[in-house]
């Protein structure tokens, strides 16, 4: 199998998972694959991480920046942070890497500055560069070969593989059970200038 | 949950008549098992990879000390608080004074088998503090106020038709039947939870030594809510889900979600690494990690018994067994239940409070199958059986009939006047005998010795 | 596996099938004769252990097996129709003896020489040499013992394939658990039943006639199974199959 066919290959097993696909050529083909995706979403409802690379594509998309809490106040730093989250429907992510034969993207704290906007949402967007794209696991794992250069990666290194889900009651596949309903995976066909 | 592990024979009688607890268990459990089927089908390599586990978990519980202290020094690097607690009142304790000293009022949790085994929830509770289980299944027993039926699907045995009357009693909604509209309620009640709790407990599925991070794994992204808003994160784990690092991982990864539910992975793999980092927009202030024994160590240092320590709690024992499958998980008594459940219950309450659950097997071997790191299962209940023999653990007729059973055999005279007595007194060992099965007349001894043959 | 038939044959039969279905080991006997093999019976064998070690009783199992090991350690070639014996002798045997090295050595010895029926027949009986006949449609019971721990799978089915008018019809899972388990079934009757009553079901599904299989025990406790739903489907060892002419 080449590239090309991890690509496929990654289309097909995110289709099993009830995600969408989509490649872009270039960048005006992401802003209108974008638009049509956030369509039914007021302006003010979408939200994106705050990755360089993201930073060069000029989405035009609002950055996500929930309120820095004041560790001193003795609340609970979720309660502002919640009223910012509440309101954003799409969130927009960069991928630092995806599974092929799994179907599998992996996000990294470290590089994305956070955990919550693959997470809280009701969609998940995630914007994926086409030469981030692994076969598998094993092939992941080998760019960690001593483990401890993978610990730079961030407080949490997270695979999603498809949108959440559930079937607790009685079996029944349910989406969207906590984290994001849906998911869509952006594959980005052209040269996005990530370092490293 | 109370342990009922001494009603054992009384619970799993009565389980047989509720048929609809029954269905439910049995359609799950098939369906599981197929799905797992299918998985393992496509798995290149499936047989070698759990080879590869169980040598994995042999040599990481072998020299489960050394990847202790190299977890915990790796993880406190990391900025994490690592606590060792002897046993659950003491993990109970710690969690709760931390939580006190800390003026928490409410705590998420993600699904932790373990927290079930230490009665955290209970601890919490007596303390004034607000516990909400937060992933599905766990809300939902919750709520019923009942144990875990399934290791990794707890409300197996409730109908749609149950869940829509508990969400409607207990939450105040109206009621719905449909599961989606059942799920968003769920998700609806519990979204602020995560942001108003002050601390989210978790479990976690592996430890990994050479870097201090811990591994969950979910579907519906409760768990990643759990260790990511509330500002503080405690994560309670068995001390034998350390294994050495990464490359490791990967291999259970391979097998995991296979195993339980037939999925290629998890919908959410967590590897955390510590509190959020500057720079992180999100994440915990404080992690801590309590590192549970509660037993595992005496299973450890018992050489016939170690493998029981292997279990990653997938379910793909439960999954296949006939027992199981006939009367589902709260027959058990306590929150293992199916082959794992008999084999670690009497371990860790003493073989006198458990001691027919390693009896409720045919030794059919199906678990032993299916198990991802080749747990010799029904070896190990054997084993179990042996112990509480020489125990004394059985009514002293049972032994009385077993030693005159055994005379009987020592020579074909006895064993053919003890058939003969059989045959006599057929109404009264008729209930040795299956309905409308006879002994004949003549047995193959007879019939050979008379040359009829 | 290719080795040189026996001249003689020593048959293991198994407590219950002695007890319970003797016309079968009957129909062994004849049907080991037909195929040109000197049949030996010793008399002196009652049973192999096994329902004590299920039980936990090692010390009885150990007694018991030690006299077994005895009765048979001259044999050249054993013949036992049933698959949780055989499975009992050649596994558990050894692992019960393990720190008895003489013992230990008899063990090894008597398990390799011995075999299942239809292991048996498959290694050392050309199919066509067998000619039997019965009518009927069959399904076919894999007793966990065969196949989980001995791999018996294939050797019934093609014995089965070879017998004139008899059309084999497979259950959704033929190797489920019958839910006998030895003692099992004694200590826990009603979800023993309940297991069986599973096992009733897959049969009837099929439309099949006769169940048949290799392990007197199971197929003693389905015919229970059978009995308690009126079913008039019946039981059939492999054995009295294979020795059919009708």
């Amino acid at each position: 199998m080449d590239k090309s066919d991890w690509l496929d290959r990654l289309e097909l097993e995110l289709k099993a998972l009830q995600a969408q696909t989509f490649r872009a050529g270039d960048p005006a083909a992401l802003k209108e694959i974008l638009l049509s995706l956030c369509r039914d979403s007021p302006p003010e409802a979408i939200a994106r991480e705050d990755r360089p690379w993201l930073e060069k594509l000029e989405l035009d998309i609002p950055v996500y920046k929930p309120p820095a809490y004041r560790a001193t106040d003795g609340l609970p730093p979720g309660n502002g942070q919640w009223k910012f989250l509440q309101g954003i429907a799409v969130g927009i992510t960069g991928v630092d890497y995806a599974l092929a034969d799994t179907g599998t993207l992996v996000l990294a704290s470290g590089q994305s500055g956070g955990r919550g906007l693959s997470l809280a949402p009701r969609h998940h967007i995630a914007l994926l560069p086409l030469e981030r794209i692994l076969l598998s696991l094993d092939q992941f794992l080998d760019l960690y070969p001593q483990g401890e250069s993978f610990l730079s990666q961030g407080s949490a290194v997270t695979f999603i593989s498809g949108a959440s889900r559930t079937a607790d009651i009685e079996l029944n596949l349910v989406l969207g059970a906590h984290g994001p309903k849906e998911l869509s995976v952006i594959i980005l066909c052209f040269p996005v200038g990530i370092a490293g | 949950m109370n342990i009922r592990t001494e009603q054992f024979k009384k619970q799993a009688a009565r389980a047989l008549k509720d048929k609809t607890m029954q269905e439910a268990i049995s359609r799950a459990s098939r369906r599981f098992s197929q799905n797992r089927t299918q998985a393992f089908g496509e798995l290149s390599e499936a047989e070698a990879l759990r080879t590869r586990a169980h040598e994995i978990k042999v040599e990481a519980i072998a020299h489960l000390d050394a990847y202790l202290e190299e977890f915990t020094a790796s993880a406190q690097k990391l900025g994490i608080t690592v606590h060792r607690s002897a046993d659950g009142a003491e993990a109970c304790r710690t969690i709760g004074d931390l939580a006190q000293a800390k003026g928490i009022e409410m705590v998420v949790k993600g699904k932790s088998m373990t927290t079930e085994e230490i009665d955290l929830n209970r601890h919490l509770e007596a303390a004034g503090i607000q516990v909400w289980e937060t992933d599905l299944g766990e809300f939902i027993i919750q709520l019923a106020g009942e144990g875990p039926s399934h290791i990794i699907a707890p409300a197996l045995h409730k109908t749609q038709q149950q869940v829509a009357a508990l969400f409607s009693e207990k939450l105040g909604v109206p009621y719905y039947e449909d599961p989606e509209k059942l799920t968003m309620v769920a998700r609806e009640f519990l979204r602020d939870k995560y942001f108003q709790a002050g601390l989210g407990i978790s479990g976690a599925n592996f430890a990994l030594a050479r870097t201090g991070t811990i591994v969950i794994l979910e579907n519906e992204g409760n768990a990643r809510f759990s260790t990511t808003f509330p500002k503080v994160h405690v994560a309670v784990v068995g001390i034998e889900k350390v294994i050495p690092g990464l490359k490791e991982l990967g291999v259970f990864l391979k097998l995991l979600a296979r195993s339980a539910t037939g999925q290629k992975s998890s919908t959410y793999v967590s590897l955390i690494q510590g509190p959020r980092r500057p720079g992180e927009l999100d994440g915990p202030e404080e992690m801590h990690i309590v590192l549970l024994d509660n037993g595992r160590s005496r299973i450890r240092q018992d050489d016939e018994m170690r493998p029981s320590l292997y279990c990653l709690r997938c379910g793909a024992c439960l999954n296949v067994c006939p027992v199981y499958q006939r009367i589902g998980g709260h027959a058990y008594g306590w929150v293992y239940s199916g082959p794992i459940g008999s084999l670690v219950t009497p371990q860790f309450l003493g073989i006198q409070r458990a001691k027919y659950l390693p009896m409720a097997s045919t030794l059919c071997r199906a678990c032993a199958e299916v198990c991802p790191v080749r747990i010799p299962l029904p070896d190990l209940l054997l084993t179990l059986r042996r112990r509480i023999v020489e125990q004394h653990g059985l009514p002293w007729l049972e032994r009385k009939m077993m030693e005159s059973w055994g005379v009987c055999q020592t020579s074909p005279g006895s064993y053919q006047a003890a058939l003969g007595l059989a045959r006599i007194g057929e109404e009264f060992t008729s209930g040795l005998l299956p309905a409308g099965v006879h002994l004949p007349e003549k047995n193959f001894h007879r019939i050979w010795e008379d040359g009829q043959v | 596996m290719d080795q040189k038939p026996p001249s003689a044959v020593t048959l293991f039969i198994p407590c219950l099938m002695d007890s319970l279905y003797p016309q079968a080991a009957q129909d062994l006997v004849v049907l080991l004769r037909k195929c040109g093999f000197w049949v030996v019976y010793p008399q002196e064998q009652t049973c192999c252990g096994q329902p004590a070690f299920n039980q936990g009783y090692f010390d009885l199992a150990r007694k018991l097996a030690r006299r077994f090991l005895d009765i048979f350690e001259s044999a050249e070639c054993i013949v036992c129709p049933s698959g949780s014996c055989t499975a009992m002798v050649r596994k558990h045997y050894p692992e019960l003896l393990a720190v008895e090295p003489v013992w230990l050595e008899k063990a090894r010895t008597v398990g390799g020489r011995l075999y299942e029926a239809s292991q048996f027949l498959s290694l050392f009986v050309p199919a066509s040499r067998i000619r039997a006949s019965f009518s009927g449609k069959v399904t076919y019971h894999d007793s966990c013992h065969s196949s989980r721990s001995l791999g018996i799978y294939q050797e019934p089915r093609a014995l089965l394939a070879q017998v004139k008018g008899l059309e084999l019809l497979e259950m959704a899972d033929s190797k489920a658990c019958c839910g006998f388990g030895g003692l099992f079934s004694r200590r826990f009757p009603e979800v023993s039943q309940a297991i069986a009553g599973e096992k009733v079901k897959q049969i009837l599904a099929t439309g099949a006639e006769w169940v048949v299989g290799n392990d007197p025990g199971c197929l003693m406790n389905i015919q229970g199974g059978l009995n308690r739903v009126k079913s008039p489907v019946k039981v059939k060892h492999l054995v009295e199959i294979l020795n059919s002419r009708s």
